[in-house]
């Protein structure tokens, strides 16, 4: 009966996303986005290194090349983040309580389908990026310095990091409600204190969710931990944000 | 089938509901009265799960809403606030209504001609009018033909012939055994589809029963004094209701004579003390207006 009722929540909020053209337009704006960071690092990168940047001939460049996928993560951090803050700001949060009122469930079910749909779009993004990388390499005759399996694990490292940030945007976006400081909180701490902090404090960068998000996909970071405990991280961080969203969930709903 | 046991709600201090108790048996409307503020939709909102009281119980089937096996298959609920997506349409929402309450998908569009909305499906629900929203979340409601109704200031945005449609689905409903609760600010409203009306002032609940009962008899004064506060205080605490109308002048749901009594046994100077009248119209508009 409970897997029954979980099931059939995860169909309702499967086709509620289904039906909404923000759900098309983010996976699609995720994907375009990955292409063009590939294709853009591909054409501009020189085979050896230049201005800071390290070259395609090397190892270390061509996994920067290889795990920019990682750039849906952007694009899909919103998107859970609109999954949950959304229910707020159109006030469909009543009539979602109507049909699921069982509170926990109805947050458990969103966060599955938009782990799903990270998962489906990371996997996507890694393939691109590969695809994008490999023609791309092949075209200016530089050699590929890293294995089959390594290349199998920078896409299940990408698929693996863009589904956590699907969750914490899920998780955000139901512990703060309201829609656009979700976004703008969300994109500002990921994108721009996260990256500074890198820059100024590198020790302590690393260990930041961008630090730990590049660890997971395979992208070169100096002293960072290895790709099992980064995601063990991250997955901690994201865990402890979904059951701050849980007990908010108690909270009298009036909108 | 429906039911309020001593709920108790207040937020910052302040009473929004008190020690409400009714119930709403199989194949009945109530209607549910009162002013604006008077407490109804917070009532409401506790006995759909999305409130939580602070004391007492309201229950669907003795479970509450969240308990049930089948929740939005149990009971269907319109809420005023109830927002849509806006950019998905009618016939999609009302779909996705039907599957969450276990219904084929196909239920939902039989539901959407029901009430009445067959000829804007496909419009998207942003460009529908007030009317034509209260009467998608009628649809919601209805969907899956359930045991009980509970309907938040329905004919908002209805026109005439829309709420003449709407009282007669509900008697239809209650015909075939559903338990109706149904709010309104506006008692002649609910006259022509309440099997009983309960009227809630001031989060208590003043009178429950027939209409045409409930007139009957009925009395509610108007009295002036300097010291309303405490005059307000002692009819509290007898049992009986009562309410500001400015400074000094309170409306009181009770006959002169009783207002008079409690006022000489507190030794509470009054200047003026006039009587209301006893139809329930009549005192329900004053308790409005106060």
């Amino acid at each position: 009966m409970m897997r029954a009722g979980l099931r059939r929540t995860m169909t309702v909020e499967l086709h509620k996303l289904a039906t909404t053209r923000m759900t098309l337009a983010i996976c699609a704006a995720a994907l375009a986005t990955v292409t063009m960071f590939a294709l853009v690092t591909v054409v501009s990168a020189g085979p050896a290194p230049r201005d800071g940047l390290p070259g395609l001939a090397g190892e270390e460049g061509q996994r920067l090349l290889l795990t920019s996928g990682s750039f849906a993560a952007v694009a899909i951090v919103v998107l859970g983040v609109l999954m949950t803050a959304g229910e707020y700001r159109h006030r469909t949060v009543v009539g979602s309580l109507l049909l699921e009122p069982r509170r926990g469930r109805l947050l458990g079910a969103k966060i599955a389908i938009g782990a799903t749909i990270g998962l489906l779009i990371g996997a996507a993004a890694g393939a691109i990026a590969l695809g994008v990388g490999l023609l791309g390499l092949g075209s200016r005759g530089i050699a590929l310095d890293l294995t089959a399996d390594e290349l199998a694990a920078l896409v299940a490292g990408t698929a693996c990091f863009v589904c956590v940030t699907a969750v914490i945007g899920c998780a955000v976006g139901a512990l703060v409600r309201e829609q656009v400081a979700a976004v703008i909180g969300t994109l500002g701490v990921l994108w721009i204190v996260d990256p500074l902090v890198s820059q100024i404090i590198p020790a302590v960068g690393r260990y930041g969710p961008g630090g730990l998000g590049k660890s997971l996909t395979g992208a070169p970071v100096d002293g960072a931990p290895g790709a099992g405990s980064a995601g063990l991280a991250l997955g901690v961080l994201a865990l402890v944000l979904v059951v701050a969203a849980l007990r908010r969930q108690r909270a009298d709903v009036f909108t | 089938m429906l039911a309020f046991d001593g709920v108790c709600k207040s937020f910052d201090g302040r009473a929004a509901v008190e020690q409400l108790t009714f119930e709403v048996r199989p194949g009945t409307v109530v209607g549910f009265v009162g002013p604006n503020g008077a407490g109804k939709t917070t009532s409401l909102r506790i006995l759909l799960g999305l409130v939580t009281p602070d004391s007492g119980r309201a229950t669907v089937r003795g479970m509450t809403y969240a308990a049930l096996p089948d929740p939005p298959a149990t009971v269907g609920a319109a809420l005023e606030s109830q927002g849509f997506y806006p950019g998905r349409s009618g016939r999609r929402q009302l779909r996705i209504a039907a599957r969450a309450c276990g219904r084929a998908p196909a239920v939902g569009d039989e539901t959407l001609e029901l009430v009445g909305l067959g000829g804007a499906a496909d419009g998207r629900v942003g460009d529908y009018s007030l009317g034509m929203r209260m009467r998608l979340s009628l649809g919601c409601a209805l969907v899956a033909e359930p045991s009980a109704l509970v309907l938040d200031e329905p004919t908002t945005g209805l026109d005439r012939d829309g709420v003449r449609w709407l009282w007669g689905l509900l008697r239809t409903q209650a015909e075939r055994g559903c338990a109706i609760l149904v709010s309104s600010h506006a008692l002649h409203e609910l006259e022509q589809v309440a099997d009983e009306v309960a009227i809630l002032v001031g989060g208590r609940l003043v009178a429950i029963g027939p209409i045409a009962e409930l007139g009957a008899g009925r009395r509610a004064t108007r009295v002036r004094s300097n010291s309303s506060d405490r005059l307000m205080v002692a009819l509290r605490e007898a049992g009986i209701e009562a309410r500001t109308q400015d400074a000094d002048r309170l409306l009181v749901v009770a006959d002169a004579a009783s207002v008079g009594r409690i006022a000489l046994e507190q030794g509470i100077v009054i200047s003026e003390l006039h009587d209301v009248g006893g139809d329930l119209g009549q005192l329900f508009d004053e308790l409005r207006r106060s």
